[in-house]
């Protein structure tokens, strides 16, 4: 853990939205504050249940409750306090803001009669060991199906996707600083697609280049894994030949990992 | 059977929660709904639901699908099926429907998940989805344990209601804290302490409580594996069938995220 940084932990506020949003775009996906109201307003979050770390006089970091009655079995439902919307501006990270809040809103949600708490989450983030630390048990996982209609069209939106997620990403934008390089997926069922970064942006190449700096060759079903955040290991997916690395130096291949799996935290 | 899909009306709300209700009644994990739940639901715009009706005009179950016209995503998000029904006769027509209307309005990937729906990989692959186990995991903690097991007290009730040919005390005690059920011909219920012998005590910890309760752990093979501790002068056979009624094996399925 960094060195300590002077915050405090209050309810939410009107206004509050528009720092969230920006904190929100930068853990989970593009979202204007707008929208993140309606979210609060739908999933009946109240301001008292949403509990916001503040630095510097601005929300650095999130945490909402829901409270949802689950079934247990023989038609009992008990009281479960949904955790949601757990983040932290990327620059106040670290610094166990987000666990203290966590602590915080737990504490909160027992005392208003709630023996239990759950959440979702993804088993390969840095979050996940935060809750594992505060007594979180993975239960489940989740089962994936994916169907492909337009294969050309969904690398084009992934690429767009990428540029929009960099947009609010400030540790992946400092990753990416000189890297100017283009890539190659050979995907055996769909043919070579192409991208390349420059100048801060992500780019499809209609046609691959002549001397792509790293070029990746797997199929279909393990490129979904990799970018669709599926169970993977990348050490034995090349040990099995499920991924093979045609070229590229081990750095670039770092980087274009990086990129397919988006993660940015070591 | 003949099934007929259709989507869904405003006043086809109470049906779809009746059918959501009797569904997930054998599952652990479902969230509580009412009719306003689905009322808000179908107002929803970029949501459609399609419902399968028999012959007789009786609701069979229903799927929800969702797409996303900026991303051009499809999505079957969640598909109820009547118990009393064969679940991948009623599902499969149903999510055939709103995949075909997802390709109609030209969808450029379809996404489908489940957490612990395990028919699902009889139906989804066959449609040429390919499937995968993804990282996303749901995670689960007890904050008060004394509250979660007074809370748990009326299931394991019911549970020891129906074991046949056993009476005595029955003692759950979890780090420190306890429940108590008693047992008798005429009656089961649940006691706020006792200090009488108990006849059967399992000792665990949260984290095994909590993978029991939910259905994702077996508990006779966690007393073999020494996860979980039983005191009493049953024998073994005996102390298996009382776990497996204390803590029977049911799927855990959620399909309300947060």
């Amino acid at each position: 853990m960094e060195k300590s940084t002077e915050y405090r932990v209050r309810n939410y506020k009107d206004g509050d939205e528009i720092h969230l949003a920006k904190i929100y775009s930068e853990c989970f996906e593009p979202v204007t504050p707008r929208r993140l109201k309606q979210w609060h307003r739908r999933m009946k979050v109240l301001p008292q249940n949403l509990f916001i770390g503040e630095a510097k006089g601005k929300p650095v970091s999130a945490v909402e409750m829901v409270f949802k009655d689950l079934h247990m079995g023989e038609g009992v439902y008990i009281r479960t306090a949904g955790v949601s919307g757990v983040c932290t501006d990327s620059d106040y990270r670290r610094k166990g803001i987000v666990t203290n809040v966590m602590k915080l809103s737990l504490n909160n949600a027992e005392n208003t009669g709630a023996s239990n708490s759950s959440l979702y989450t993804g088993l390969e983030i840095p979050a996940h060991r935060i809750y594992s630390r505060l007594g979180f048990v993975d239960v489940m996982t989740n089962h994936a199906y994916v169907k492909y209609l337009d294969f050309s069209l969904v690398f084009t939106r992934w690429i767009r996707m990428l540029n929009q997620r960099l947009k609010d990403s400030k540790i992946p934008t400092r990753r990416l600083q000189g890297w100017e390089k283009s890539a190659a997926i050979e995907l055996k069922e769909v043919g070579t697609l192409a991208f390349r970064f420059r100048r801060g942006h992500f780019e499809r190449l209609k046609k691959p280049p002549k001397k792509p700096d790293v070029v990746l060759s797997t199929d279909i079903l393990t490129y979904t894994k990799i970018v669709g955040e599926g169970v993977f290991d990348w050490e034995e997916a090349v040990k099995t030949k499920k991924v093979t690395l045609k070229r590229g130096e081990p750095a670039d291949v770092e980087v274009l990992k990086r990129i397919l799996r988006w993660t940015w935290e070591d | 059977m003949q099934i007929h899909v259709r989507k869904a009306r405003k006043e086809d709300a109470q049906q779809m929660l009746s059918l959501y209700t009797d569904f997930t009644r054998e599952f652990v994990g479902p969230a509580q709904r009412d009719l306003k739940t689905y009322r808000r639901m179908m107002r929803r715009k970029d949501r459609t639901y399609w419902v399968a009706i028999n012959e007789q005009g009786k609701m069979l179950g229903y799927v929800l699908s969702r797409f996303d016209e900026r991303r051009r995503q499809g999505s079957i998000d969640e598909t109820v099926v009547d118990p009393k029904n064969d679940y991948e006769q009623v599902a499969k027509p149903l999510i055939d429907k709103a995949c075909n209307t997802l390709i109609e309005k030209k969808a450029a990937m379809i996404v489908a998940g489940s957490f612990g729906n395990l028919q699902h990989e009889k139906i989804f692959p066959a449609l040429g989805f390919l499937s995968f186990e993804s990282t996303d995991v749901f995670m689960y903690t007890v904050l008060n344990t004394q509250a979660f097991l007074n809370e748990l007290a009326p299931v394991f009730v019911n549970r020891l209601k129906r074991m046949e040919g056993w009476n005595g005390l029955m003692q759950i005690e979890c780090e420190g804290h306890s429940v108590f059920i008693q047992k008798t011909k005429e009656n089961t219920e649940h006691l706020v302490w006792s200090n009488q012998p108990v006849d059967f005590k399992v000792t665990l910890n949260r984290d095994v409580l909590i993978k029991l309760v939910l259905g994702v752990a077996d508990s006779t093979e966690a007393n073999q594996m020494g996860q979980l501790e039983v005191e009493t002068a049953q024998n073994q056979t005996a102390t298996n069938q009382l776990l497996r009624a204390l803590f029977p094996k049911r799927q855990f399925l959620i399909m309300d995220y947060w």
